[in-house]
């Protein structure tokens, strides 16, 4: 039996855990799978007569997690509308906005 | 604000967006753009995104415009250096996510990927009420989870959740530590009438796995509904919580901020994240702490402990291993207990569980000798009730300890010694808030049908009927009865309620020393108060109920005439409830510092009154003076003959040289009456340097109830020092030497009393 640990920085999340595990624990030499999204790695025990760990990182991959490939944010932050509320609003306000006082107090209000 | 939180939560936004936006090309090329999107049986639309951005989500093509709506609330991962971290954008990101979750939900729902498949085995839900009615009941391998929650589910708790007796919900996501402390936390919020939220998994293993295997019914009638098995199946509960403020919160879509809120101070939920915590669950906590909802963790995580979003902690950590207790279950337990204390949710108690009938129509119920199985305190013994502020995990709620015998093996009529412990933390509780609230303690406990309670403090008297005994009652039952009424009618303060029964004798002593010094130190904390010090005075209208025109002026210098109530009590009753009976007045100016008139009080009064007292004097009996309701310990009344004043206790039943006897006084004095002459008082107010000071003070003093003498010896002894008449105590008469002015008169000449010598009272 070896053990072997693959980085998957896309693997953020558990539904992705749930995906990896069952698509290794489908292969045949495959004997336990340990994927964490927290660490973003996937541990596999299995028997290298009949698998190897290439074709295991190949299985992982093909699940749409590519091995240590960190996750390109480039296209998404780059999203911002100049003229969107956020960009507005983060100018200094030096007036008392009326929604914002007839809120106060909300605690007793709800 | 945790870096490490706010690059984890920023990256989980990002990825998840991202996620969604994929899911949504590919479903789109498949389904295309029209393919209907909906969670079935449920109103507004994707509630997440409806509350957020008003947008009515029908078909997957709706979902492009709301995930650029999400892109535009993400900001780039925090760099390892010179970064400062902002809860605003991690808000932001919590939100993104959020809404890229319920986007990947509905694209699921529109493949017939959701509710999501589980294998049940022999059994499925409890309940029915699937919100795909084809997967009702379904059981075996092709049952499903439950998905969100449907309507008619939700309108069904919603009035519980409204008036507050289903408290909250707690959403669990991820894998306990063992099936059994899994089974412990869900039976924990259960018994709190906490709705149950499961969902994530750690390395594929989910709470609900636990729950199946371990024969844990879940569905609607049990409160447990289990979402999914994975994070992104959380949003139902953030939809739940949504669609809680569009329904009965008269909300409309796109009123983010007030939906937000109105979850905040009324929708009282938690999440709890078992296990490892990845990217997305950091994301979506930020998304929750939007609501107002913190997460506690059960691993070791940076911790967000500043107030603001939420109404406490943001994020706690609490490691399984390092809790405190003996076992796992104990260590569940406690998780659980956080977690509420950290929400701040308000456990509610409708009924006092106890075997005999239990309500304010038994409050003056009387428990004759004859009738009396057992008592506490009175001639025979000694019982005392005390209650005390302690730290928030210093004490176990609900936690009810008899320490010592019961009074089974006591003969019929017996007595035997008892304390009363009651230990109460909560975050607005406060030390001057302990004598309210030991005050309390007598109404409680004379609301149980069969049991009398007489007295406070070290002199309480407690009576135990035969009939009340034969039905089962016994001394927990009486800590039964403080946890629930702390918990009812001072929930706003009061979070934890621990209540100790002491009857081993021992025990009572030492207890009983240690409530001493808290008595004691309470009566002095006054003492270098002055009337002069303060600004404010505080009424006391809480008599109104039977006197409608008595208003009582309570002073640093001059307590409630019950006695039960000083300056600082009044103060902390205000504090405990700002509309209640003791209301702050405002002295205003001082019209005679001599007879203590002052504008505030003779306004307040007056408007008080309903216009029946003019003006009152606080500090004379002779011109002025503040009415009394009925409830006074003493009552003085000016004895003319003598040039001076007498006072008689409430315990003195004995005749006055007044003529008169305390219960033919108390006709005079009490029902509001503004009487000159006559006034009904508190006996400390004896001590105080403002007794009735206009008129020559403690020196006016004739004659008084010989109980006084002995109860007070020492403090009436400092006054008469303070007064220049070191042998006053035992110039003034009491029931054992007259009761008539004929017999008065030539005592006070023989002993050369100071009021013969003063100024005529009139």
């Amino acid at each position: 039996m070896e053990r072997v640990t693959f980085s998957t920085p896309t693997l953020y999340a558990d539904h992705h855990v749930l995906k990896v595990r069952q698509a290794l624990l489908a292969l045949d030499g495959v004997k336990d799978v340990i994927a964490s999204s927290m660490y973003r790695d996937v541990t596999v025990d299995y028997d290298p007569t009949k698998i190897t760990a290439e074709a295991i990182q190949q299985a992982i991959e093909a699940a749409g997690y590519p091995i240590g490939v960190e996750p390109d944010f480039s296209d998404l932050v780059l999203a911002h509308d100049d003229a969107s509320p956020w960009y507005t609003y983060i100018r200094r306000v030096t007036q008392t906005i009326q929604a914002d006082l007839e809120m106060s107090g909300d605690f007793r209000k709800y | 604000m945790s870096r490490y939180i706010a690059t984890r939560a920023l990256r989980g936004a990002n990825m998840v967006v991202r996620e969604a936006d994929q899911m949504l090309k590919q479903a789109i090329a498949e389904l295309g753009p029209d393919a209907k999107v909906e969670f079935t049986n449920t109103a507004y639309f994707l509630p997440v995104i409806y509350g957020f951005t008003g947008r009515q989500v029908t078909k997957l093509a709706d979902l492009g415009p709301v995930l650029e709506e999400a892109k535009k609330l993400l900001h780039p991962v925090p760099k390892d250096k010179h970064y400062l971290p902002y809860l605003g954008e991690t808000l932001d990101a919590g939100v993104a996510s959020l809404l890229a979750m319920e986007a990947i939900e509905g694209i699921r729902f529109a493949r017939g990927e959701e509710p999501m498949p589980f294998n049940w085995g022999s059994k499925g839900l409890v309940g029915g009420s699937f919100t795909s009615p084809e997967f009702e009941g379904a059981g075996g391998a092709d049952g499903r989870l439950n998905g969100p929650i449907d309507d008619i589910q939700l309108r069904a708790w919603g009035i519980q959740l409204v008036d507050g007796r289903m408290p909250g919900f707690a959403a669990i996501v991820g894998c306990a530590k063992s099936n059994e402390v899994a089974v412990e936390i869900v039976r924990q919020l259960q018994q709190r009438n906490i709705l149950v939220f499961l969902s994530g998994n750690v390395n594929g293993r989910s709470i609900i796995h636990q729950l199946h295997e371990e024969g844990v019914e879940m569905g609607y009638d049990t409160y447990i509904v289990p979402f999914g098995l994975d994070t992104m199946s959380a949003i139902y509960a953030l939809g739940f919580a949504t669609r809680s403020a569009l329904t009965f919160g008269g909300m409309k879509g796109g009123q983010a901020r007030e939906i937000l809120l109105y979850n905040k101070y009324r929708v009282f939920a938690f999440v709890l994240a078992l296990g490892e915590i990845d990217d997305l669950k950091y994301a979506a906590a930020a998304g929750a702490i939007s609501y107002g909802f913190p997460t506690i963790a059960d691993t070791v995580i940076p911790q967000i402990l500043p107030t603001g979003i939420t109404s406490y902690e943001h994020v706690i950590s609490m490691p399984f291993d390092d809790i405190e207790g003996e076992n796992d279950l104990e260590r569940a337990k406690r998780l659980v207990q956080r977690a509420i204390e950290v929400r701040g949710v308000k456990i509610k108690i409708t009924e006092v569980p106890i075997p005999v009938p239990y309500g304010s129509a038994f409050e003056g119920e009387r428990v004759r000798r004859a009738d009396m199985r057992i008592e506490f305190g009175g001639k025979n013994s000694r019982c005392f009730e005390y209650l005390r502020m302690r730290n928030m995990d210093e004490i176990e709620d609900h936690k009810i300890v008899v320490d010592g015998p019961g009074f089974e093996d006591v003969e019929e009529g017996g007595s035997m010694d008892m304390g009363i412990l009651v230990e109460v933390a909560g975050r607005k509780m406060q030390e001057d808030f302990e004598p309210v609230l030991e005050r309390q303690i007598h109404y409680f406990i004379n609301g149980a049908s069969g049991v009398q309670h007489i007295g406070q403090r070290d002199i309480t008297w407690i009576r135990i009927s035969k009939a009340a005994a034969q039905k089962g009652f016994n001394l927990k039952h009486l800590g039964e009865i403080l946890y629930a009424r702390f918990h009812a009618d001072f929930g706003a303060i009061v979070d934890k309620v621990q209540v100790t029964i002491i009857t081993d004798p021992k025990k009572v002593a030492e207890m009983l020393e240690v409530a001493r010094q808290a008595y004691d130190y309470r009566n002095r904390r006054l003492a270098d108060l002055t009337d002069e010090a303060v600004d404010t005075f505080y009424s006391c209208t809480l008599c109104q109920s039977f006197a409608p025109n008595h208003v009582c002026v309570v002073t640093p210098e001059r307590l409630g005439l019950c006695g039960a109530y000083n300056w600082l009590d009044c103060k902390a009753s205000y504090e405990i409830n700002p509309t209640g009976p003791n209301q702050p007045i405002p002295k205003g100016t001082c019209l005679d510092p001599v007879k203590g008139y002052f504008t505030g009080p003779n306004e307040f009064v007056k408007q008080y009154s309903h216009g029946t007292v003019e003006q009152v004097a606080l500090y004379s009996i002779m011109e002025n003076p503040m009415t009394a309701c009925g409830c006074f310990e003493c009552i003085m009344m000016v004895i003319p003959e003598a040039n001076g004043v007498m006072i008689v206790s409430r315990e003195d039943p004995s005749m006055t040289p007044a003529g008169m006897t305390f219960s033919t006084l108390a006709g005079m004095a009490g029902g509001g009456l503004q009487t000159p002459g006559v006034m009904g008082i508190g006996k400390y107010y004896i001590t105080s340097k403002k007794f009735i000071s206009a008129d020559g003070g403690l020196k006016r003093v004739v004659w008084m109830s010989s109980i006084l003498k002995q109860q007070m010896r020492e403090e009436l002894q400092k006054a008469a020092e303070r007064e220049g008449v070191p042998d006053l105590l035992d110039k003034i008469a009491d029931e054992t030497i007259c009761t008539d002015v004929d017999g008065l008169l030539p005592w006070l000449e023989e002993k050369g009393h100071p009021a013969l010598m003063m100024d005529p009272i009139f």
